[in-house]
Protein backbone atom coordinates (compact mmCIF):
# COMPACT_ATOMS: atom_id res chain seq x y z
CA UNK A 1 0.00 0.00 0.00
CA UNK A 2 2.80 2.51 0.65
CA UNK A 3 3.96 2.63 -2.98
CA UNK A 4 0.55 3.98 -4.56
CA UNK A 5 -0.27 6.35 -1.26
CA UNK A 6 3.26 7.60 -1.86
CA UNK A 7 2.44 7.84 -5.73
CA UNK A 8 -0.88 9.78 -4.93
CA UNK A 9 1.07 12.23 -2.92
CA UNK A 10 3.83 12.94 -5.14
CA UNK A 11 0.92 13.98 -7.92
CA UNK A 12 -1.25 15.96 -5.42
CA UNK A 13 2.42 18.16 -4.41
CA UNK A 14 3.17 18.10 -8.07
CA UNK A 15 -0.52 19.94 -8.75
CA UNK A 16 -0.27 22.03 -5.47
CA UNK A 17 -3.37 19.95 -3.85
CA UNK A 18 -0.78 18.69 -0.74
CA UNK A 19 -1.69 20.72 2.63
CA UNK A 20 1.51 22.14 3.58
CA UNK A 21 1.14 21.27 6.76
CA UNK A 22 1.11 17.66 7.04
CA UNK A 23 5.03 17.14 6.80
CA UNK A 24 6.15 21.06 7.02
CA UNK A 25 7.12 20.38 10.63
CA UNK A 26 9.61 17.04 9.31
CA UNK A 27 10.78 19.07 6.29
CA UNK A 28 11.91 21.80 8.69
CA UNK A 29 13.85 19.09 10.79
CA UNK A 30 15.91 17.89 7.60
CA UNK A 31 16.20 21.46 6.31
CA UNK A 32 18.31 22.14 10.10
CA UNK A 33 19.73 18.65 9.81
CA UNK A 34 21.43 19.60 6.49
CA UNK A 35 22.17 23.12 7.50
CA UNK A 36 25.60 24.31 9.03
CA UNK A 37 24.51 23.50 12.67
CA UNK A 38 24.79 19.68 11.75
CA UNK A 39 26.04 19.31 8.56
CA UNK A 40 29.27 18.06 8.32
CA UNK A 41 31.70 16.04 6.21
CA UNK A 42 35.07 14.96 7.15
CA UNK A 43 37.70 12.81 6.54
CA UNK A 44 39.04 10.85 9.92
CA UNK A 45 41.54 12.69 12.20
CA UNK A 46 44.82 12.93 10.94
CA UNK A 47 44.39 11.74 7.46
CA UNK A 48 42.59 13.09 4.06
CA UNK A 49 41.22 9.88 2.19
CA UNK A 50 38.75 6.87 4.27
CA UNK A 51 37.50 3.72 2.77
CA UNK A 52 34.30 3.76 5.21
CA UNK A 53 32.07 7.22 6.48
CA UNK A 54 29.47 6.46 9.10
CA UNK A 55 26.81 7.98 8.60
CA UNK A 56 24.68 8.07 11.98
CA UNK A 57 21.62 10.11 10.58
CA UNK A 58 19.84 12.58 12.31
CA UNK A 59 17.47 11.70 14.62
CA UNK A 60 19.61 9.04 16.55
CA UNK A 61 22.50 12.38 16.59
CA UNK A 62 19.47 13.90 18.37
CA UNK A 63 18.34 11.00 20.91
CA UNK A 64 21.75 9.87 21.77
CA UNK A 65 24.79 12.23 20.57
CA UNK A 66 26.99 10.28 23.63
CA UNK A 67 26.32 7.06 21.83
CA UNK A 68 26.74 8.09 18.02
CA UNK A 69 30.38 9.95 19.28
CA UNK A 70 30.87 6.14 20.54
CA UNK A 71 29.75 4.21 17.92
CA UNK A 72 32.30 6.42 16.09
CA UNK A 73 34.76 5.91 18.30
CA UNK A 74 34.35 1.83 18.19
CA UNK A 75 34.27 2.10 14.30
CA UNK A 76 37.70 3.98 13.80
CA UNK A 77 39.07 1.07 16.06
CA UNK A 78 37.74 -1.88 14.66
CA UNK A 79 38.41 0.13 10.90
CA UNK A 80 42.06 1.11 11.73
CA UNK A 81 41.18 4.78 11.42
CA UNK A 82 39.79 4.23 8.28
CA UNK A 83 36.30 5.85 8.64
CA UNK A 84 35.01 9.28 7.96
CA UNK A 85 32.46 11.11 9.19
CA UNK A 86 28.98 12.79 7.35
CA UNK A 87 26.03 14.24 9.77
CA UNK A 88 23.07 15.08 8.05
CA UNK A 89 19.57 14.20 7.02
CA UNK A 90 19.42 10.80 3.96
CA UNK A 91 16.52 12.52 3.03
CA UNK A 92 13.60 10.58 4.31
CA UNK A 93 11.38 13.59 5.15
CA UNK A 94 11.08 14.65 1.68
CA UNK A 95 11.16 11.87 0.53
CA UNK A 96 7.75 10.83 2.41
CA UNK A 97 6.93 14.04 2.11
CA UNK A 98 6.34 13.67 -2.23
CA UNK A 99 9.19 16.68 -2.35
CA UNK A 100 10.89 15.64 -5.41
CA UNK A 101 12.67 18.80 -5.53
CA UNK A 102 13.39 19.12 -1.98
CA UNK A 103 14.96 15.29 -2.04
CA UNK A 104 16.68 15.94 -5.21
CA UNK A 105 18.68 18.40 -3.35
CA UNK A 106 19.40 16.76 -0.39
CA UNK A 107 20.92 14.04 -2.82
CA UNK A 108 22.96 16.15 -4.58
CA UNK A 109 24.49 17.20 -1.97
CA UNK A 110 25.09 14.12 -0.38
CA UNK A 111 26.40 13.02 -4.09
CA UNK A 112 28.49 16.39 -3.93
CA UNK A 113 29.95 15.59 0.06
CA UNK A 114 30.60 11.51 -0.69
CA UNK A 115 32.35 12.23 -3.74
CA UNK A 116 35.04 14.80 -1.71
CA UNK A 117 35.60 11.66 0.82
CA UNK A 118 36.30 9.50 -2.24
CA UNK A 119 33.35 7.45 -2.66
CA UNK A 120 33.86 5.70 0.75
CA UNK A 121 31.37 2.79 1.60
CA UNK A 122 28.75 4.23 3.74
CA UNK A 123 28.09 2.92 7.45
CA UNK A 124 24.47 3.33 8.61
CA UNK A 125 22.60 2.75 12.01
CA UNK A 126 19.32 4.09 10.95
CA UNK A 127 16.60 1.77 9.62
CA UNK A 128 14.76 4.77 7.35
CA UNK A 129 17.95 5.80 6.15
CA UNK A 130 19.36 2.30 5.27
CA UNK A 131 15.99 2.33 3.04
CA UNK A 132 16.58 5.37 1.52
CA UNK A 133 19.99 4.41 0.45
CA UNK A 134 18.93 1.19 -0.58
CA UNK A 135 16.20 2.51 -2.86
CA UNK A 136 17.87 6.21 -3.88
CA UNK A 137 21.33 5.45 -4.45
CA UNK A 138 21.87 1.70 -6.07
CA UNK A 139 25.32 2.82 -6.95
CA UNK A 140 26.31 3.31 -3.19
CA UNK A 141 28.33 0.86 -1.07
CA UNK A 142 26.01 0.42 2.09
CA UNK A 143 27.11 -1.54 5.17
CA UNK A 144 24.43 -2.07 8.36
CA UNK A 145 25.97 -0.96 11.63
CA UNK A 146 24.23 -3.63 13.56
CA UNK A 147 26.78 -6.40 10.97
CA UNK A 148 29.42 -4.43 11.61
CA UNK A 149 29.33 -5.10 15.34
CA UNK A 150 27.63 -8.41 15.35
CA UNK A 151 31.10 -9.37 13.63
CA UNK A 152 33.46 -7.06 15.46
CA UNK A 153 31.80 -5.74 18.65
CA UNK A 154 32.64 -6.77 22.26
CA UNK A 155 29.26 -7.07 24.11
CA UNK A 156 29.50 -6.03 27.26
CA UNK A 157 27.65 -8.52 29.72
CA UNK A 158 24.39 -7.03 31.03
CA UNK A 159 21.87 -7.81 33.81
CA UNK A 160 18.42 -8.57 31.81
CA UNK A 161 15.89 -9.26 34.89
CA UNK A 162 13.72 -10.69 32.46
CA UNK A 163 13.29 -12.29 28.87
CA UNK A 164 13.03 -8.70 25.99
CA UNK A 165 10.89 -8.33 22.93
CA UNK A 166 12.60 -6.79 19.91
CA UNK A 167 10.76 -4.51 17.77
CA UNK A 168 12.02 -4.42 14.28
CA UNK A 169 11.98 -0.79 12.51
CA UNK A 170 9.41 -1.10 9.40
CA UNK A 171 11.75 0.46 7.42
CA UNK A 172 14.16 -2.21 7.30
CA UNK A 173 11.64 -5.07 7.63
CA UNK A 174 12.89 -7.18 4.69
CA UNK A 175 16.17 -6.94 5.68
CA UNK A 176 17.16 -10.14 7.32
CA UNK A 177 20.28 -9.83 7.81
CA UNK A 178 20.00 -6.75 9.91
CA UNK A 179 17.56 -8.40 11.88
CA UNK A 180 19.44 -11.59 12.22
CA UNK A 181 22.50 -9.59 13.60
CA UNK A 182 20.07 -7.37 16.26
CA UNK A 183 19.53 -10.60 17.94
CA UNK A 184 22.59 -12.42 17.71
CA UNK A 185 24.23 -8.86 19.68
CA UNK A 186 21.91 -9.04 22.12
CA UNK A 187 22.10 -13.10 22.55
CA UNK A 188 25.94 -12.41 23.18
CA UNK A 189 25.32 -10.07 25.77
CA UNK A 190 23.13 -12.17 27.52
CA UNK A 191 19.86 -11.27 27.03
CA UNK A 192 16.93 -13.91 26.25
CA UNK A 193 14.38 -13.01 23.50
CA UNK A 194 10.91 -13.44 23.23
CA UNK A 195 9.77 -12.72 20.14
CA UNK A 196 6.50 -10.31 19.12
CA UNK A 197 3.77 -12.07 17.05
CA UNK A 198 4.26 -9.35 14.69
CA UNK A 199 8.16 -8.87 13.78
CA UNK A 200 10.94 -9.47 11.27
CA UNK A 201 8.95 -8.97 8.15
CA UNK A 202 5.90 -8.36 9.73
CA UNK A 203 6.76 -6.10 12.33
CA UNK A 204 4.38 -2.85 12.60
CA UNK A 205 5.02 1.15 12.02
CA UNK A 206 5.85 3.46 15.31
CA UNK A 207 4.18 5.81 13.39
CA UNK A 208 7.44 8.23 12.31
CA UNK A 209 7.66 6.61 9.11
CA UNK A 210 5.88 8.02 6.27
CA UNK A 211 5.12 10.78 8.98
CA UNK A 212 2.31 9.72 10.09
CA UNK A 213 2.61 11.48 13.28
CA UNK A 214 2.82 14.28 11.57
CA UNK A 215 0.10 14.10 8.94
CA UNK A 216 -2.83 12.00 11.15
CA UNK A 217 -2.18 12.21 14.70
CA UNK A 218 -4.88 10.17 15.85
CA UNK A 219 -4.44 7.22 13.83
CA UNK A 220 -0.74 7.55 14.74
CA UNK A 221 -1.51 7.46 18.81
CA UNK A 222 -3.81 4.19 17.90
CA UNK A 223 -1.03 2.38 16.21
CA UNK A 224 1.75 3.19 18.80
CA UNK A 225 -0.55 1.94 21.34
CA UNK A 226 -1.66 -1.02 19.43
CA UNK A 227 2.05 -1.57 19.07
CA UNK A 228 3.35 -1.24 22.38
CA UNK A 229 0.39 -3.68 23.90
CA UNK A 230 1.36 -6.42 22.09
CA UNK A 231 3.67 -7.53 25.18
CA UNK A 232 4.41 -6.76 28.68
CA UNK A 233 7.96 -7.21 28.19
CA UNK A 234 10.40 -4.68 28.01
CA UNK A 235 10.88 -3.59 24.48
CA UNK A 236 14.31 -3.58 22.57
CA UNK A 237 14.96 -1.87 19.20
CA UNK A 238 17.70 -0.19 17.26
CA UNK A 239 15.50 2.92 15.96
CA UNK A 240 15.59 5.89 18.03
CA UNK A 241 12.37 7.14 16.72
CA UNK A 242 10.57 3.56 17.58
CA UNK A 243 12.36 4.14 21.21
CA UNK A 244 11.09 7.68 21.53
CA UNK A 245 7.80 7.06 20.30
CA UNK A 246 7.05 4.25 22.68
CA UNK A 247 8.96 5.62 25.57
CA UNK A 248 6.52 9.06 25.01
CA UNK A 249 3.73 7.02 26.10
CA UNK A 250 5.18 5.15 28.86
CA UNK A 251 6.20 2.06 27.28
CA UNK A 252 9.63 0.63 29.04
CA UNK A 253 11.69 0.29 25.79
CA UNK A 254 15.87 0.34 25.63
CA UNK A 255 17.65 1.13 22.09
CA UNK A 256 20.33 -1.63 21.53
CA UNK A 257 22.67 1.26 21.75
CA UNK A 258 21.87 1.25 25.52
CA UNK A 259 23.09 -2.14 26.55
CA UNK A 260 26.38 -1.81 24.26
CA UNK A 261 27.11 1.93 25.46
CA UNK A 262 25.05 2.34 28.47
CA UNK A 263 25.58 3.08 31.73
CA UNK A 264 25.45 -0.50 33.97
CA UNK A 265 23.50 1.36 36.91
CA UNK A 266 20.70 3.03 35.11
CA UNK A 267 17.39 1.76 33.96
CA UNK A 268 17.64 3.09 30.50
CA UNK A 269 14.20 1.62 29.63
CA UNK A 270 12.87 4.24 31.78
CA UNK A 271 14.91 7.27 30.25
CA UNK A 272 12.00 9.71 29.13
CA UNK A 273 11.89 10.25 25.61
CA UNK A 274 14.02 13.53 23.90
CA UNK A 275 12.44 16.33 23.01
CA UNK A 276 11.66 18.25 19.96
CA UNK A 277 14.04 20.76 20.76
CA UNK A 278 16.93 18.98 22.91
CA UNK A 279 16.71 16.85 19.77
CA UNK A 280 18.36 19.79 18.04
CA UNK A 281 19.96 21.27 20.33
CA UNK A 282 22.12 17.37 20.77
CA UNK A 283 22.37 17.13 17.19
CA UNK A 284 24.71 21.20 17.74
CA UNK A 285 26.30 19.78 20.84
CA UNK A 286 27.54 16.56 18.81
CA UNK A 287 28.81 18.07 15.62
CA UNK A 288 30.74 21.19 18.08
CA UNK A 289 32.32 18.50 20.56
CA UNK A 290 33.33 16.31 17.55
CA UNK A 291 34.77 19.41 15.99
CA UNK A 292 36.82 20.13 18.48
CA UNK A 293 37.73 16.50 19.94
CA UNK A 294 38.41 15.03 16.69
CA UNK A 295 39.70 18.03 14.43
CA UNK A 296 40.26 21.26 16.45
CA UNK A 297 37.61 22.96 14.50
CA UNK A 298 35.07 24.89 16.06
CA UNK A 299 31.63 26.34 14.97
CA UNK A 300 30.18 28.72 12.80
CA UNK A 301 29.17 31.90 14.43
CA UNK A 302 25.68 31.71 16.02
CA UNK A 303 22.71 33.85 15.25
CA UNK A 304 21.76 36.57 16.98
CA UNK A 305 18.48 35.12 17.81
CA UNK A 306 20.05 31.96 19.64
CA UNK A 307 21.40 34.87 22.43
CA UNK A 308 18.40 34.89 23.73
CA UNK A 309 17.71 32.63 26.89
CA UNK A 310 14.73 31.15 27.65
CA UNK A 311 13.15 29.60 30.54
CA UNK A 312 10.50 27.00 30.39
CA UNK A 313 8.59 25.68 33.51
CA UNK A 314 7.63 22.13 33.05
CA UNK A 315 3.77 22.55 32.02
CA UNK A 316 4.73 25.26 28.99
CA UNK A 317 7.62 22.34 28.13
CA UNK A 318 5.10 19.92 27.30
CA UNK A 319 2.81 22.24 26.15
CA UNK A 320 5.85 23.72 23.11
CA UNK A 321 6.28 19.81 22.72
CA UNK A 322 2.60 19.02 22.13
CA UNK A 323 2.40 21.94 19.59
CA UNK A 324 5.80 21.27 18.01
CA UNK A 325 7.36 24.83 18.71
CA UNK A 326 10.67 24.62 18.85
CA UNK A 327 13.30 26.82 21.19
CA UNK A 328 14.64 28.17 17.87
CA UNK A 329 10.89 29.31 17.16
CA UNK A 330 10.49 30.95 20.71
CA UNK A 331 13.37 32.61 20.59
CA UNK A 332 13.12 34.18 16.89
CA UNK A 333 9.91 35.49 18.23
CA UNK A 334 11.07 37.43 21.07
CA UNK A 335 14.30 38.70 19.22
CA UNK A 336 12.44 40.02 16.66
CA UNK A 337 9.96 41.85 19.01
CA UNK A 338 12.96 43.02 21.46
CA UNK A 339 14.43 44.13 17.81
CA UNK A 340 11.64 45.96 16.12
CA UNK A 341 9.60 46.75 19.48
CA UNK A 342 6.74 45.46 17.90
CA UNK A 343 4.72 43.63 20.83
CA UNK A 344 1.75 43.97 23.13
CA UNK A 345 2.11 44.63 26.98
CA UNK A 346 -0.37 43.62 29.53
CA UNK A 347 0.26 46.21 32.95
CA UNK A 348 -1.27 43.92 35.28
CA UNK A 349 0.53 40.90 34.85
CA UNK A 350 4.13 42.80 33.70
CA UNK A 351 3.76 39.73 30.60
CA UNK A 352 4.34 40.69 26.42
CA UNK A 353 2.84 39.07 23.97
CA UNK A 354 4.65 39.15 20.68
CA UNK A 355 4.46 37.13 17.07
CA UNK A 356 6.81 36.27 14.15
CA UNK A 357 6.23 34.49 11.06
CA UNK A 358 9.78 33.11 10.17
CA UNK A 359 8.73 30.81 7.19
CA UNK A 360 5.01 29.21 7.22
CA UNK A 361 3.74 28.90 10.57
CA UNK A 362 3.54 32.25 12.63
CA UNK A 363 4.17 31.88 16.34
CA UNK A 364 3.59 33.51 19.32
CA UNK A 365 4.92 34.11 22.50
CA UNK A 366 3.95 35.22 26.07
CA UNK A 367 6.31 36.18 27.89
CA UNK A 368 8.00 38.00 30.83
CA UNK A 369 11.42 39.31 30.72
CA UNK A 370 14.07 38.32 34.00
CA UNK A 371 16.48 40.64 36.22
CA UNK A 372 19.33 38.16 34.69
CA UNK A 373 18.35 38.80 30.99
CA UNK A 374 16.77 35.59 30.34
CA UNK A 375 12.68 35.64 29.73
CA UNK A 376 10.19 32.95 31.46
CA UNK A 377 7.64 31.86 29.01
CA UNK A 378 4.28 31.79 29.98
CA UNK A 379 2.72 30.01 26.48
CA UNK A 380 3.06 29.69 23.10
CA UNK A 381 0.74 29.00 20.35
CA UNK A 382 0.79 29.08 16.20
CA UNK A 383 -1.52 29.18 13.42
CA UNK A 384 -0.53 29.32 9.00
CA UNK A 385 -3.70 31.96 9.00
CA UNK A 386 -1.91 34.86 7.89
CA UNK A 387 -2.26 38.06 9.58
CA UNK A 388 -3.29 41.20 7.10
CA UNK A 389 -3.42 44.89 7.83
CA UNK B 1 -14.75 35.98 15.58
CA UNK B 2 -15.67 37.67 19.07
CA UNK B 3 -17.92 34.14 19.17
CA UNK B 4 -14.60 32.36 19.40
CA UNK B 5 -13.08 34.22 22.27
CA UNK B 6 -13.88 36.51 25.08
CA UNK B 7 -12.42 40.39 24.30
CA UNK B 8 -13.12 40.54 27.80
CA UNK B 9 -10.43 38.45 28.78
CA UNK B 10 -7.91 40.62 26.82
CA UNK B 11 -8.21 44.13 28.11
CA UNK B 12 -5.33 45.55 29.91
CA UNK B 13 -3.01 44.65 26.75
CA UNK B 14 -1.12 47.67 25.03
CA UNK B 15 0.15 47.92 22.10
CA UNK B 16 3.86 48.15 23.61
CA UNK B 17 5.29 50.31 20.79
CA UNK B 18 2.48 52.80 19.96
CA UNK B 19 1.54 52.90 23.87
CA UNK B 20 -2.83 53.04 23.21
CA UNK B 21 -4.77 50.32 24.01
CA UNK B 22 -5.63 47.38 21.75
CA UNK B 23 -9.36 48.27 20.49
CA UNK B 24 -11.86 45.82 18.26
CA UNK B 25 -11.21 46.36 14.79
CA UNK B 26 -11.47 44.86 10.91
CA UNK B 27 -8.45 42.77 10.39
CA UNK B 28 -7.90 40.89 7.40
CA UNK B 29 -6.86 37.12 7.20
CA UNK B 30 -5.69 34.24 4.47
CA UNK B 31 -4.95 31.23 4.01
CA UNK B 32 -4.20 29.52 0.74
CA UNK B 33 -5.58 32.44 -1.17
CA UNK B 34 -8.93 32.82 0.48
CA UNK B 35 -8.97 35.85 2.60
CA UNK B 36 -11.43 37.26 5.85
CA UNK B 37 -11.90 40.28 7.24
CA UNK B 38 -12.77 39.39 10.97
CA UNK B 39 -12.77 41.04 14.47
CA UNK B 40 -9.94 41.46 16.18
CA UNK B 41 -8.23 43.78 19.16
CA UNK B 42 -5.72 45.60 17.42
CA UNK B 43 -3.43 48.81 17.91
CA UNK B 44 -5.92 51.70 16.88
CA UNK B 45 -2.23 53.00 15.55
CA UNK B 46 -0.09 50.90 13.88
CA UNK B 47 -2.66 48.01 12.85
CA UNK B 48 -0.87 45.58 15.04
CA UNK B 49 -3.44 42.93 16.01
CA UNK B 50 -3.77 40.13 18.83
CA UNK B 51 -4.88 36.51 17.35
CA UNK B 52 -6.15 35.41 21.39
CA UNK B 53 -4.38 31.68 21.71
CA UNK B 54 -8.27 29.79 21.92
CA UNK B 55 -8.54 31.69 18.60
CA UNK B 56 -5.55 30.30 16.69
CA UNK B 57 -6.25 27.06 18.44
CA UNK B 58 -9.95 26.62 18.20
CA UNK B 59 -11.39 28.36 14.75
CA UNK B 60 -8.50 29.19 12.57
CA UNK B 61 -7.25 25.69 12.99
CA UNK B 62 -10.68 24.58 11.85
CA UNK B 63 -10.66 27.16 9.17
CA UNK B 64 -7.13 25.84 8.17
CA UNK B 65 -8.28 22.36 8.15
CA UNK B 66 -11.48 22.85 6.32
CA UNK B 67 -9.42 24.67 3.58
CA UNK B 68 -6.66 22.18 3.20
CA UNK B 69 -9.08 19.65 2.13
CA UNK B 70 -11.12 21.69 -0.09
Amino acid sequence: MAEPIKETREKMVETSRMPASAHDFALRDMAFSNGEKFALTHTPPQTNSCSYVFFPGCQLSGSAPDYTEKAYDFLRETFNNDVGLMLRCCGAPADWAGRKDLFAESQAEFRAEHEKLGKPKVILTCSSCYQVFQRHYPDVEIISFWDVYDQHGQFPKREFAAPVAIHDPCSTRYESHIQDSIRSILTKMGGEIQELELSREKTECCSFGGAMWLANKPVAEKVVQRRINESPLDYVTYCAMCRNFFARRGKRTTHLFDYIFGATETDLALAPAVGFSQNHENRTRLKENLLKKLWSETMPESAAFESIRLILPDDVQKQVEDRLILVEDMQKVIEHADRTGKRMFNKSTQHYLAYFKPASVTYWVEYAPQADGSFLVHKAYSHRMEIGK
Amino acid sequence: MTQYFDPAKYEGWVCADCGVPLEMGKVDISYLGNSFPVNLLKCPNCGLALIPEELALGKLAEVEKTLEDK
